[in-house]
């Protein structure tokens, strides 16, 4: 395999006028898709598929890829300049980059989100063109025990994301995991806690319940308090933009956010939310001042927004070098190309080698170009948290409705978005974070799910499940994250005592 | 005050006007179909097998019946909201939608809804493929009897895939389980997809799927057909058995079907026949289908219909023999 | 007030914690070998009643001062609640354009936004840009209510 020589052939075929247009399009819906909270990109790729269909395959599966990176870009600027995320991957963006714009600094959370997605994104496409078989192989050593373990130390160490009462965040958790019990059981087939709603059948939707729990409960926040808005501080448009030194303690977050993102991407299920929240807990932990997190601190913003990206982009490894799509939105890319007559796995770099590397190719463009659109607008877009809430709450408000609603074409996710929408409100009234509930939904039906089906590929044989090497291994990290949980908790106890 | 009283009265007033404004012209006009967009109602996600199928007939039947047709993804429950949907849609042709077996013909069976078979009239069949068995490339099963031989030896610890709790894999499972009178380990994940990644991690042992869902992985050797359930061998796979060789009788598969709500008026519902056995004739069609690999395969409306009855005694049955579990 | 509200929120969570618990109960448990359908949901079930019970007792231990100090302006977000559920029961009729019209003034006017030029344009764009990048664009169906006939 000559790789200059093919990475070459990819960038001249990318740089068509055809291709560069379409990779510039996707990325654009990407970005939109990403910023209107509700829509997704699975949505938008779906919708475009028969698009796509008129289109050449590689032209195609570019325009789908760059609408799912793309994504990418956009949901951190609404969490940042409203607190309202656009996508769940841009959940955790919220806790320290809204609190960032409240002082002023909202530019330079913009800039370090976009600057850590596109180091992000390329340095993934570089891991996605050297290592995809290998990686995709290493994938595969991950089966129902590993899944239930990784989900054990997720649950572990995620549980205490944003400080706060440790009872209170448990208790948000385990009302996730119980809104994840939701739905018909894959093991049984019986239909659970659905309180005859034939809506529920599939468990309840993820989007509708984080942008209640953090859109809609911050306009109601918003509009209850009489504050003035002459709080947003008067700030030149010129100052929006951030200097290079306020960026530069950014730059280890943004390497260690795309190292934990990408294998995360590996792993099925909702990656891109799962990695961001992992680099979030991970830049606490390496931080020097870890109580500063949650008043606005560049790290909490720069880890995860790179981490999504690494983990959207590593994503794409099990769907080209196996054929198999790990997440909604990459299950859309294999139809893509499938309607084409272009099956991924193991022949596809081998026989059609110009698709993939020109797909890689425009990869290394889309991320520029999502850059170079989103950088200049930083400026543009922060001054738009000057409008008075008195008209931008009723605006946002509405997208959101529209914007639950176009999930499935049914109120019923509008529903749930208004129930969320004042139990989180309600929620932050009364001292509980809303991340671990989201946690504990996510994170719920893995966790359940790879248990049973763990015990049911061993036939309940407890020796074979945990004497596994990945699961060993993760179950003893877990052992340890939790004795080190409970001996942390024991000691500030005595330390309280004490005092 | 009183003034925004009036204004506000003059408003309600004209809303109430135009609202029976549009209802009176809508009763004048006469049955002519098609004069608006058509819809056709996909049970499973966008990309899966269902939902391409869709969106590769839909642009055929456009053309015939001069009027855009739209398919509408509404997923959930195993497909059982779109069936509900299609079942209490109007019956006015503007709402199709794609049923299959055993899919709609087990859900009843296996827990309370609000459809029955009774409320769907068939347009025409799109899309038939068997179950089949597949394992890794290195496994030592090789044959149908080494399958039967191995299920014994591991005494019901043998684990095979599929894709949810009473999808038509499972089920074809079990009707494979009774006839060949051995014990399997069925274990259910979230779609075919999981399923194969199990497989080819090594965790589980087989997997038992359609058609569409390995043609293309066979051909890039990651897995291989053991078995399938279909009526004659498959052409695409020449080595596989089918169980009927073997003297079982055992033929599973699943059919995708174009259906509208039963009441439709026959005059609208001979003009989708009709719609639709053009379009599948067609040569774009059928090279688009042939490019995604669908196994398509027409069956017209009574050949459907026939086909349905006999698949829900067939069904009926099995839930009665293996006492399958009923929530209502 | 703050204490007293969380009194009551936490009860609400106990109320159910203990409902899904007893739904819990009723599903088969199974067997540490083969977990049924109630295995997990018992569990979290029971951890989730004990949980609340005991972040109840706190709250109602601990004397909490008011929230941050700000006034609440509950007027407004009734308002808000109401006209949201208004246009839940009324969106099909009325259609995704008339609706997220009138919600976007109805709320503004609400909020004391003074005037109506402004309002009425803030509106009017908002509607008209939702509607055509979520029904045109991303080709979501979005019911057209009573100006079915005309869009």
């Amino acid at each position: 395999m000559d790789f200059t020589q093919n990475l070459l052939n990819g960038f001249a075929l990318a740089f068509s006028l055809e291709n560069l247009g379409i990779c510039f399009l996707g990325t654009l819906i990407g970005t939109v898709t990403g910023v209107l909270p509700g829509i997704g990109p699975t949505a938008a790729m779906a919708l475009l598929i028969p698009v796509s269909f008129g289109l050449p395959p590689t032209a195609s599966l570019i325009l789908l890829a760059g609408i799912y990176y793309g994504a990418m870009y956009g949901g951190s600027t609404t969490s940042i300049l409203l607190n309202i995320p656009g996508e769940a991957a841009s959940v955790v963006t919220c806790i320290d980059g809204y609190q960032m714009a409240k002082k002023g600094k909202a530019g330079t959370a913009l800039a370090v989100a976009a600057i850590g997605s596109w180091a992000a994104g390329t340095a993934a496409v570089i891991g996605v063109m050297l290592f995809a078989p290998p990686l995709a192989r290493f994938a595969l050593l991950f089966g129902p025990p590993e899944y239930f373990s990784i989900a054990l130390l997720g649950l572990l160490v995620l549980s205490n994301l944003s400080g706060g009462s440790f009872s209170r965040s448990s208790l948000a958790m385990v009302l996730g995991l119980m809104l994840s019990t939701m739905g018909i059981d894959l093991m049984s087939g019986l239909t659970r806690f659905t309180l005859g709603f034939v809506e529920l059948s599939d468990g309840i939707e993820f989007a509708p319940v984080i942008m209640g729990l953090f859109g809609l409960s911050e306009v109601f926040q918003v509009i209850t308090s009489v504050e003035k808005p002459s709080e947003v501080l008067k700030v030149k448009f010129r100052e929006l933009y951030p200097k290079f030194r306020e960026l530069k303690p950014a730059f280890g977050a943004m390497i260690r956010g795309t190292l934990i993102g990408f294998p995360v991407g590996l792993l099925p299920g909702p990656s891109g939310t799962l990695s961001s929240f992992a680099a979030y807990r991970l830049e606490k932990t390496f931080s020097k001042k870890p109580e500063e997190f949650g008043t606005g601190v560049i790290q909490g913003v720069a880890g995860p927004e790179s981490a999504n990206n690494s983990a959207t982009t590593a994503s794409l490894i099990p769907l080209f070098a196996l054929g198999l799509p790990f997440a909604p939105p990459v299950a859309i890319l294999l139809s893509g190309l499938m309607i084409h007559g272009i099956s991924p796995g193991p022949f596809f770099i081998r026989d059609h080698g110009n698709v993939f590397w020109t797909v890689i190719a425009s990869m290394y463009l889309g991320n520029l170009m999502l850059m170079i659109l989103n950088l200049p607008l930083v400026g543009v877009f922060a001054s738009l948290i000057k409008t008075p809430p008195r008209i931008l709450m009723p605006i946002i408000t509405a997208l959101m409705f529209v914007g639950a609603y176009s999930i499935n074409a049914r109120m019923f996710d509008v529903v749930i978005l208004l129930s969320f929408g004042l139990f989180g409100f309600l929620m932050k009234k009364c001292g509980f974070e809303p991340a671990p509930l989201i946690i504990g939904l996510i994170l719920g039906k893995i966790f359940e799910e790879s248990l049973r089906q763990g015990l049911n590929v061993v036939d309940g044989n407890l020796w074979l499940f945990f004497s596994r090497p990945i699961t060993a291994i993760l179950m003893c990290l877990s052992l340890a994250v939790f004795l080190w949980g409970l001996y942390k908790w024991h000691a500030g106890r005595k330390l309280s005592r004490n005092s | 005050m009183k003034r925004k009283m009036t204004a506000g009265f003059v408003i309600l007033l004209a809303l109430t006007a135009l609202v029976f404004g549009e209802a009176f012209v809508w009763a004048q006009q006469t049955v002519k179909y098609p004069t608006k967009a058509v819809e056709i109602l996909v049970g499973y996600g966008a990309g899966g097998a269902s939902d391409i199928t869709a969106r590769i007939l839909a642009p055929h039947l456009e053309k015939i019946l001069g009027q855009p047709v739209v398919v509408v993804n509404k997923p959930g429950g195993g497909g059982e909201i779109a069936y509900t949907m299609l079942a209490k849609a109007n019956p006015d042709g503007y709402t199709l939608g794609l049923i299959n077996s055993p899919a709609t013909i087990s859900i009843p069976l296996s827990r309370k809804v609000s459809y029955t078979m009774n409320d769907f009239a068939y347009i025409g069949n799109v899309i038939y493929h068997e179950n089949l068995i597949v394992v890794k490339p290195d496994s030592k099963i090789k044959t149908f009897e080494d399958f039967i031989a191995e299920a014994k030896a591991k005494a019901g610890k043998l684990n095979v895939g599929n894709s949810g709790p009473y999808a038509d894999d499972h089920l074809a499972s079990l009707a494979l389980q009774h006839a060949a009178g051995i014990k399997v380990k069925d274990t259910p994940f979230q779609g075919t997809a999981p399923s194969l990644v199990s497989l080819l991690g090594g965790h589980i042992d087989a997997v038992v799927c359609n058609v569409a869902d390995i043609v293309e992985k066979v051909k890039q050797e990651q897995v291989r057909v053991v078995f399938t359930m279909g009526e004659k061998r498959n052409e695409l796979f020449p080595n596989a058995p089918t169980m009927k060789e073997k003297g079982m009788n055992v033929v599973m598969g699943n059919y995708t079907t174009l259906g509208a709500p039963a009441k439709t008026p026959p005059e609208i519902l001979n003009k989708l026949i009709e719609a639709m056995k053009q379009a599948m004739s067609s040569p774009e069609f059928i090279k688009k289908s042939g490019d995604a690999k669908l196994p398509v395969k027409y069956f017209s409306a009574e050949e459907i219909a026939k086909i349905y009855k006999q698949d829900t005694t067939a069904l009926e049955n099995l839930w009665k023999t293996l006492n399958l579990p009923t929530q209502k | 007030m703050a204490q007293r509200l969380s009194v009551f929120f936490i009860s609400g969570i106990l109320i159910v914690c203990a409902a899904y618990f007893i739904g819990a109960v009723r599903l088969p448990f199974g067997s540490i070998n083969e977990p049924g359908p109630g295995f997990f949901p018992i569990i979290i079930g029971a951890i989730g009643t004990i949980l609340s019970a005991y972040v109840l007792g706190e709250s109602i231990k601990k004397k909490e001062s008011a929230r941050e100090g700000k006034t609440q302006n509950s007027a407004l977000l009734i308002i808000y609640i109401g006209s949201l559920i208004g246009l839940v029961i009324f969106f099909k009729w009325i259609g995704s354009l008339c609706g997220v019209f009138l919600l976007v003034l109805l709320l503004m006017k609400a909020s004391r936004l003074p005037g109506w030029r402004l309002p009425v344009i803030v509106s009017i764009i908002a509607s008209s840009v939702i509607y055509l990048v979520f029904g045109y664009w991303l080709k979501v169906s979005l019911p057209a209510g009573i100006l079915s006939g005309l869009i």
